[in-house]
């Protein structure tokens, strides 16, 4: 090989990264699993809060992830699907626009804030999520924003879209 | 039941799977009478486009009969003779409020992964990757339509199970490709593709009033039918330049609208072709792009460009064009729901016949041969109709 041609085979293969670079980046979504999410529910914002604050509703949005049972007025435990990881927190309502989900031990900073405004134009309420980091267990950037989602179509539809059981042919149910 | 699935790249097999069940109270099962092949199920058979797992049930074009209704469907019935549109919408959220099917906000059940590659989550649809909701494919004895009573519409009988099916997918995506164009009495509409979509569109233009349509394409026999539909036609393979037919064609000032109906499968001629095979030989490109270009250089001044085809990554995207002439660029995933009920009226006044579509009608067991057709546009295939 002379060397103009292992000049271009270089060249090549730089713009190869490159390209492959450029292509990873846009495929990925850079910061979409970002500790904050949002989503708009076209329902009223009382609706909407009353709804983050049934453990039994939390548990069905983030059912992959932790099981949401009440543990008092106010307090809720996330039993968290992988691993024997708890989380006890205890739930705040300020000023009828947020909910903390804050640690049960005053010195951890582990939670989630759900903040809850009225969107324009009759378009319902804007719910933002803030995750803390570290995260309570696996409630993370996307596995929050899927049960945002879920909410939504809770709220909106009275269903969550599922392809559990769906046919296949391969053995797992998905 | 028996259901054709994809196992791999060019791996497609016709398998027993389980049936589907009732899953939420909104949900119906329809017993498939008739499902077709799309062009857009080639993306994730060639490999252009992941997202598929190995025994995924495709298709998502099809027709058939309720045969079980969850407990809150309250229009659809059993034995209704029904068509429904491949994107499924939920019609309670603000895209579904707006006509916006295809965009709708509740019914993806994979929107975490779909979100990051988009910025925000479709909706979901029936057997096209996870992606998209990862729901089972139509092509299949049976399938679990959610939302029955907004997704599943009653056929009525002066319209034929063959005209029906391609209701669900082709007719409206080519319609709203028309719709796009703000088509004004006597305008001229060009149509890259003389496929399923493609056809349509261009039938579609007419309809919404273009005074010419010149459809675009390179197999003789679709060609021919888009003349049958009222097309004028230019086989690319065979002239020069396309551009420079146009301009003759439209005295200099190009196509008022222009429709792409082709997508990331392109074919071309010249260095353009082996440019885009090349770049995406390498992974380089998903795309190749070349009708779509060709299309934004043809279209006249200020005019609108319809996108219809299905892309991923595309480069040399001729933004410069765009901008300097002025283009409108509109462009979605087919909002059926909005426009069924026109296309039955359209068949009643006799000024639509979607059926011209179907060219072979086989068995499901035969879905791999059929893919082997219509992917290779052998034997004249334009669509065929699998009857499971």
């Amino acid at each position: 090989m002379n060397v103009v041609d292992t000049t271009k085979e270089h060249v090549k293969q730089l713009v190869e990264k490159v390209a492959q670079k450029v292509a990873e980046t846009t495929a990925s979504g850079v910061g979409f699993d970002s500790s904050i999410q949002a989503v708009t529910i076209g329902k009223p914002r009382a609706e909407v809060m009353r709804f983050f604050t049934d453990a039994d509703r939390l548990s069905e949005v983030f059912g992959d992830v932790a099981e949401v049972v009440s543990t008092g007025p106010d307090r809720m435990r996330w039993k968290f699907t992988r691993g024997s990881l708890e989380w006890e927190c205890v739930v705040v309502t300020e000023d009828d626009a947020r909910l903390r989900f804050v640690d049960v031990e005053p010195n951890e900073d582990t939670g989630i804030v759900l903040e809850f405004r009225d969107a324009p134009r009759d378009r319902g309420t804007e719910v933002i999520a803030r995750v803390s980091s570290p995260a309570p267990g696996a409630v993370t950037g996307l596995p929050t924003f899927k049960a945002l989602y879920r909410a939504r179509a809770l709220l909106m539809t009275g269903e969550v879209p599922t392809i559990r059981h769906n046919p296949s042919a391969r053995a797992s149910d998905r | 039941m028996r259901a054709l699935v994809w196992n791999g790249v060019n791996d497609l097999a016709v398998e027993t799977v389980d049936d589907p069940g009732l899953l939420n109270p909104h949900d119906v099962i329809v017993a498939v009478t008739l499902t077709t092949t799309c062009g857009s199920d080639l993306h994730f058979i060639d490999g252009y486009i992941p997202g598929m797992r190995e025994g995924d049930v495709f298709g998502h074009e099809f027709m058939g009969t309720v045969v079980e209704v969850g407990r809150e469907v309250e229009k659809v019935a059993v034995g209704t003779r029904v068509v429904v549109p491949s994107f499924i919408a939920c019609n309670r959220c603000w895209y579904c409020d707006h006509d916006l099917y295809s965009l709708c906000d509740t019914t993806n059940p994979n929107a975490d992964l779909q979100a990051p590659l988009l910025g925000s989550p479709t909706a979901g649809i029936y057997g096209y990757t996870h992606e998209f909701g990862g729901y089972a494919g139509s092509h299949a004895q049976y399938v679990r339509v959610p939302f029955g009573d907004v997704n599943c519409f009653a056929v009525p009988d002066f319209v034929t199970d063959e005209q029906a099916l391609f209701m669900s997918d082709a007719v409206p995506t080519g319609y709203m490709g028309a719709d796009f164009c703000d088509i004004a009495g006597g305008d001229v509409v060009a149509v890259w593709g003389a496929g399923g979509v493609g056809l349509m569109a261009a039938r579609s233009a007419l309809l919404h009033g273009a005074g010419r349509v010149i459809s675009i394409d390179r197999i003789p026999e679709r060609l021919a039918l888009a003349e049958r539909l009222g097309a004028e036609t230019i086989n690319y393979a065979e002239v020069d330049s396309v551009q420079e037919v146009l301009r003759e064609k439209t005295g200099g000032r190009g196509p008022d609208s222009v429709i792409e109906a082709v997508g990331m499968e392109a074919h071309s001629t010249g260095i353009q072709e082996v440019y885009d095979r090349a770049k995406q030989a390498l992974r380089l490109e998903t795309d190749r792009a070349a009708s779509l270009r060709e299309a934004i250089l043809a279209c006249r001044k200020g005019g609108v460009v319809s996108v219809l085809g299905v892309f991923g990554l595309t480069d040399k995207f001729p933004m410069g064009v765009i901008m300097n002439k002025g283009l409108t660029l509109r462009s979605a995933q087919q909002h059926g729901q909005r426009y069924v009920k026109q296309f039955f009226d359209y068949v009643e006044q006799g000024d639509l016949d979607p059926s011209v579509l179907i060219t072979h009608d086989l068995p499901l067991e035969e879905g791999v041969r059929a893919y082997d057709i219509f992917k290779n546009k052998s034997e004249g295939c334009i669509r065929v109709a699998l009857r499971p």
